[in-house]
């Protein structure tokens, strides 16, 4: 009998010298994954001596506050940043929501009748590349939203893939029994989705506003095409801006004379500082990441799984 | 016409019934007329010479005088465009190559391990860069190969090598800008095929077992068939986006940087510079009717070999 358990064991499962295997090569790429973080972490913390002195490094010979305090208490770019992120994240996410509900709703109702057109009206646009110069020329020269806060926020509010799956999830968890029931009981509508459908919507609503929180705190694309102001700089564009102006000067260093150099560099913030604003900008999603795992691979393998 | 009459009369009649859901529909319809359609309309503009006129946006295009395929022969003239398709294509050939197997692997090798918390670790680890931005990506990528400052020049001056001049040395990047890519999206893709794994049915297993096939065996024999369908969906897909590239990862990543656009210069970041530096509308046009139209034939044709080759219910449409 217990031979027999043995075999099947073994037939169940995989060998230990595989198990110590498959863990090696998935500690390395997990460590390949999470170190650069660890690295950037570290720098952020390293005194600047050390940094001009050394380089990067793992194991600093010292550490210090001063790229924190720095960048905290010099100047108010950061903070505005924060704020433009905040609200465009804020903003973006109830429209997200809005937008792909209203949108995503009446598509699985059988008793309205135009569900194909409008299920086309929302595909088409996914086969079609939408083309970056007449999409600007939209933005700017219709719409107006050059140097607009909602120049960052519009062109993410409705997507195809969220519709989709939104779609799917109220096809699993509302019943068209329930919303006959619903219409019996003289609900409207209208009334049915606010009332009836949204409660039971939870998880897949948590899902939307998750994937959009990160897709915003994320944006930099659109802040890059539409925003010149200082005031409306979300942090990653903010990032980036550092990051060309180091760039120019790594272009530049050749030709330009020693002081002239030295005089950008005095403006720029310095490494630690760099790498401050990445932890202080980056930390809030990395961070809330872990507490959201759950939700997130749960509404990954529902939105896999597509009947 | 009492026919065409009568289609009328009946969308009339049950106005009333689909009035709610129209109205609920019309915010995003707005949205994709606006935001999709009247950009792709735009489109127009790669046989135009846009002027843009004081009396507005629709009259500027609208007014704009023909110039016919003067804007393609221009864009098909530089010398950039051949180089420019070749990394655009050639990058997503090895994504799609390195994404439909990689993943699968991964995912199988966390399935098999016997210590299942401690996959669960390793998981929240290895889709940590799927939560930041390239713009983020790239300081990381700085912090290694940083000429003066990156682990990577610190590594080979302590073997003795020169130190490498990252940002403009175009010879490393194919791989620095594959691995990159791998990096960002190995969480993903690989949680993803575990959720798939998930899903198979243990009763092909336990007949597999009763049938006396080890686990090599059945990795081969249940676990690859029932994920085949998926991945070669997730492969014809890609190739009917594969005129399209990441624009963060090209653009992002190689900061960029001049010397490097030999090898990182794609259709989307060529489209962005060329409108951004010269302001040439009609150009830049050209390049994005050519992506967005071969990017719509390749979907189709992907799509179409989906519905009548694989499963009817993965197609798109």
């Amino acid at each position: 009998m217990a031979k027999k358990l043995n075999v099947e064991k073994e037939l169940w499962q995989i060998s230990k010298p595989l198990n110590v295997l498959f863990n090696i090569i998935i500690v390395a790429i997990a460590l390949s994954c999470f170190l650069p973080f660890l690295l950037v972490v570290i720098v952020s913390f390293t005194d600047e001596q050390v940094l001009i002195q050394h380089g990067y490094s793992f194991w600093p010979q010292k550490f210090s506050l001063e790229a924190y305090r720095y960048t905290i208490f010099s100047s108010d770019q950061l903070l505005h940043s924060y704020l433009v992120t905040i609200g465009i994240t804020v903003i973006g996410v109830i429209l997200v929501i809005i937008m792909t509900l209203l949108y995503a709703y009446p598509l699985t109702r059988p008793e309205f009748s135009y569900r194909r057109l409008f299920n086309l009206l929302m595909i088409f646009p996914m086969l079609v590349t939408v083309p970056l110069v007449p999409f600007y020329i939209v933005m700017t020269k219709f719409l107006l939203l050059k140097n607009n806060i909602f120049a960052m926020i519009i062109p993410g509010i409705c997507t195809a893939g969220g519709i989709f799956f939104m779609r799917v999830m109220l096809k699993m968890q509302i019943s068209d029994s329930l919303i006959e029931a619903a219409r019996i009981d003289g609900c409207g509508e209208v009334r049915t989705l606010f009332r009836i459908v949204v409660p039971l919507m939870k998880p897949a609503i948590a899902v939307t506003a998750l994937g959009a929180s990160l897709a915003y705190w994320n944006e930099w694309y659109n802040a890059m095409l539409f925003i010149d102001s200082p005031n409306l700089l979300p942090l990653q564009y903010m990032l980036m801006k550092i990051q060309n102006s180091m760039e120019f000067i790594l272009k530049n260093s050749a030709q330009m004379g020693g002081t002239r150099m030295m005089e950008l560099m005095a403006n720029l913030p310095q490494e630690g500082v760099r790498m401050a604003m990445i932890v202080l900008a980056t930390g809030p999603a990395v961070l809330a990441y872990p507490f959201f795992q759950r939700y997130f691979i749960s509404g990954l393998s529902l939105g896999a799984v597509k009947e | 016409m009492s026919k065409k009459l009568n289609v009328f009369k009946s969308h009339l009649k049950t106005l009333p019934a689909n009035l709610p859901f129209l109205t609920m529909l019309l915010p995003g319809t707005i949205f994709f007329l606006v935001m999709c359609y009247l950009p792709i309309g735009g489109l127009v503009l790669a046989f135009k010479n846009f002027r843009f006129s004081r009396s507005g946006f629709f009259d500027s295009v609208i007014t704009s005088p023909w110039v016919g395929l003067d804007n393609f022969k221009y864009l098909f003239a530089t010398s950039d465009a051949w180089v420019i398709f070749r990394n655009t294509v050639g990058y997503n050939l090895i994504f799609i190559a390195i994404g439909a197997v990689v993943p699968v692997v991964v995912a199988i090798m966390i399935n098999e391990l016997l210590n299942k918390k401690a996959a669960k670790v390793y998981q929240t680890f290895m889709f940590l860069p799927y939560f930041i931005s390239w713009v983020v990506v790239s300081y990381f990528a700085f912090a290694f190969l940083s000429v003066d400052k990156g682990l990577l020049n610190a590594l080979l001056k302590s073997v003795g090598v020169d130190p490498v001049q990252w940002y403009s040395n175009p010879g490393p990047w194919p791989v620095i800008i594959v691995a990159a890519n791998i990096w960002k999206g190995i969480g993903w893709g690989s949680v993803w095929m575990l959720a798939q794994l998930a899903g198979i049915d243990k009763t092909y297993y336990e007949a597999a077992m009763v049938d006396g096939a080890n686990k090599w065996q059945q990795i081969i024999h249940v676990t690859v068939p029932h994920l085949k369908p998926l991945i070669a969906i997730q492969v014809i897909m890609a190739i009917g986006n594969i005129i399209k590239g990441d624009f963060g990862l090209f653009y992002q990543l190689p900061m960029n940087s001049g010397p490097l656009f030999p090898v990182t210069n794609i259709l989307d970041t060529y489209i962005y510079r060329a409108y951004m530096s010269t302001g040439d509308v009609g150009m830049s046009t050209a390049a994005g009717l050519f992506q967005s139209g071969v990017g719509f034939l390749m979907i189709l044709v992907a799509n179409w070999i989906v519905r009548t080759k694989i499963n009817k219910d993965l197609a798109l449409y």
